[in-house]
């Protein structure tokens, strides 16, 4: 008994130590308990990039242009150990407003995690890691823009694990489609292929979800490697309030609507001062005939894109914390690789990238980057010519 | 009065103890790297776990560390497994909570830790740079840093 009672009191003694410890501290005021409390729960971060474009052709005088591209304010909240949520507000060219991320993630365990709102849909590298100190010359890989339309993010469901062990990332989701149809007009086209048909969550019709899912491994020292896969159909304006009867209605709305699948598959690789990054993206529209002939639009049926990017650190030795790196990174890609008979396939739409840059490094997270964009259509119509310079943060 | 004293007790013992939320994975790491033995607390700074092991046969007396560094949207917890004189022998990511940068939990990476005595760690010259992990990755490396300094002190100290 006198054994519990002492062992009770120095457990007791040890309580109340701990507790007065507290007060042993500097005053605590009531901004710098939030600060404390706000470094558990809630996060702040950004990041944006703002550019100079110089186009260039020998018989011609051309404008520059300087935008802020994007400008990003990240904000999560976690509410337990296991709900958080993360939402991204982008401003882009100073006067667009969007939202680009707004979810809530539940993890039960690491490997099961459900999460549902709006979110990024996985595929390839950049839609989902789009910060732009993560990646080399000032715009994004082309093929990341036109192919994939980053940013595509739709409102869905889905689950998401890793298995750090093995290496293992996986995604499944259930998102909301593309709008193939406004109502007045055919929203994808050759030229732009499904950019415009993003619904970006605002006020979104949707008749059916689509299915996406990303495989991820990491568990080579330095490779990272995914396989990305989209199915599903994009939504219609037309769907509204048609009647089942009515046939002509229903062929139309019907029309307006294409079958997507998209694969993805991903490679990046660091060893020592080198980088690697490629990326092949492949899709298949059905039903463009049909679509075609209602809006009078020259979607692709089959179209593509791939890059491979080398780039590597010059002075990843010096003690001075600057990063200087040159690239080299070759894309090509074309939305018209197939296109139905009733369409005619155009040549310009099959594009060969190079380009060639260095970014300097001024600190993790913040970097001048500069290069020379060369696009040419397999036509042979004009070659594109850019030199791009720009600042790029991410905090 | 039992019932108030166990409970106190037991918030004294889980409130941010790392070793005693990871100690199932933890400890199976410690017999994969160091064989059978105990841990003996040494010391708590900074919200790092202090710890040496000491080997069924006596001989042993790693440190056995565990500590968690911030990831770019959240903090991830790790542990890390030291020699008698400091050099790095195994380090294990337990949890990882935030999107980016889970990639620092790959072993073969991690392995460039691996048996450097007296090694200062610098993120891109002595350990290879990672993608998807450009705020986790350097922010392990400080921190692996600082447990050795601390450490390392401890040492002259004594």
């Amino acid at each position: 008994m006198k054994k519990t009672t002492l062992f009770s009191a120095i457990i007791l003694i040890t309580a109340f130590s701990r507790l007065f410890a507290q007060y042993d501290n500097e005053p605590v005021n009531l901004s710098s308990s939030i600060l404390n409390k706000s470094e558990d729960k809630l996060v702040f971060g950004g990041y944006g990039q703002v550019d100079f474009y110089k186009p260039f052709d020998d018989g011609r005088r051309m404008n520059s242009t300087l935008d802020v591209t994007r400008l990003i304010l990240s904000m999560g909240y976690n509410f337990s150990s296991k709900t958080s949520f993360f939402s991204e507000i982008e401003f882009e060219h100073v006067r667009e407003l969007f939202i680009e991320q707004a979810f809530v993630n539940h993890s039960f365990v690491d490997a099961f995690n459900f999460r549902a709102g709006l979110m990024l849909v996985p595929m390839g590298i950049i839609n989902e890691y789009h910060e732009p100190t993560t990646f080399n010359g000032v715009n994004r890989p082309s093929v990341d823009n036109l192919i994939v339309p980053t940013t595509w993010r739709e409102i869905g469901i889905g689950l998401t694990g890793r298995f750090l062990e093995q290496g293992l990332k996986y995604q499944v989701y259930l998102f909301n489609g593309f709008s193939g149809h406004d109502g007045t007009k055919g929203l994808i086209t050759g030229e732009r292929f499904l950019r415009d048909a993003r619904q970006r969550g605002a006020r979104a019709i949707m008749s059916a979800p689509d299915l996406s899912f990303k495989l991820d491994f990491f568990g080579i020292s330095g490779l990272k490697l995914g396989l990305s896969g989209y199915f599903g159909q994009t939504e219609s304006a037309l769907l509204r309030n048609v009647e089942k009867t009515n046939d002509l209605a229903v062929a139309k709305a019907d029309s307006s609507v294409v079958g997507l699948t998209m694969a993805g598959l991903d490679a990046r690789y660091n060893i020592g001062g080198l980088s690697l990054r490629g990326e092949l993206i492949l899709a298949s529209l059905s039903n463009t005939g049909a679509y075609n002939g209602l809006t009078g639009n020259n979607a692709g049926s089959q179209v593509y894109g791939f890059y491979g990017e080398i780039a590597y650190n010059l002075i990843r030795n010096s003690d001075s914390g600057y990063g200087l790196t040159p690239f080299f990174r070759y894309e090509n890609y074309n939305t018209h690789y197939k296109v139905v008979q009733s369409v005619t396939k155009l040549d310009k739409y099959e594009i060969n990238e190079f380009v060639f840059g260095i970014g300097c490094r001024l600190a993790e997270g913040a970097a001048l980057k500069t290069d020379i964009q060369i696009a040419k259509p397999s036509d042979g119509s004009s070659v594109r010519k850019t030199f791009n310079a720009g600042v790029a943060l991410w905090f | 009065m039992k019932y108030i004293v166990l409970v106190i007790s037991c918030i004294l013992l889980t409130d941010g103890d790392l070793r005693e939320e990871y100690r199932v994975a933890a400890d199976k790491n410690i017999i994969a790297v160091l064989g059978k033995g105990e841990l003996k607390e040494n010391k708590s700074i900074e919200g790092k776990e202090f710890y040496f092991f000491l080997s069924e046969n006596g001989n042993d007396k790693s440190h056995v560390v565990f500590s968690s560094a911030p990831g770019r949207y959240d903090k991830f917890d790790y542990m890390i497994i030291l020699s008698p004189d400091l050099v790095i022998k195994n380090i294990k990511i337990l949890k990882y909570r935030s999107e980016f940068g889970y990639e620092i939990s790959n072993k073969g990476w991690l392995r460039q830790f691996y048996d450097k005595p007296g090694t200062t760690f610098e993120y891109r010259k002595t350990i290879d740079a990672l993608s998807g992990a450009t705020y986790s990755a350097p922010s392990l490396v400080e921190d692996v840093n600082k447990i050795i300094s601390y450490l390392r002190d401890e040492n002259k100290q004594r």
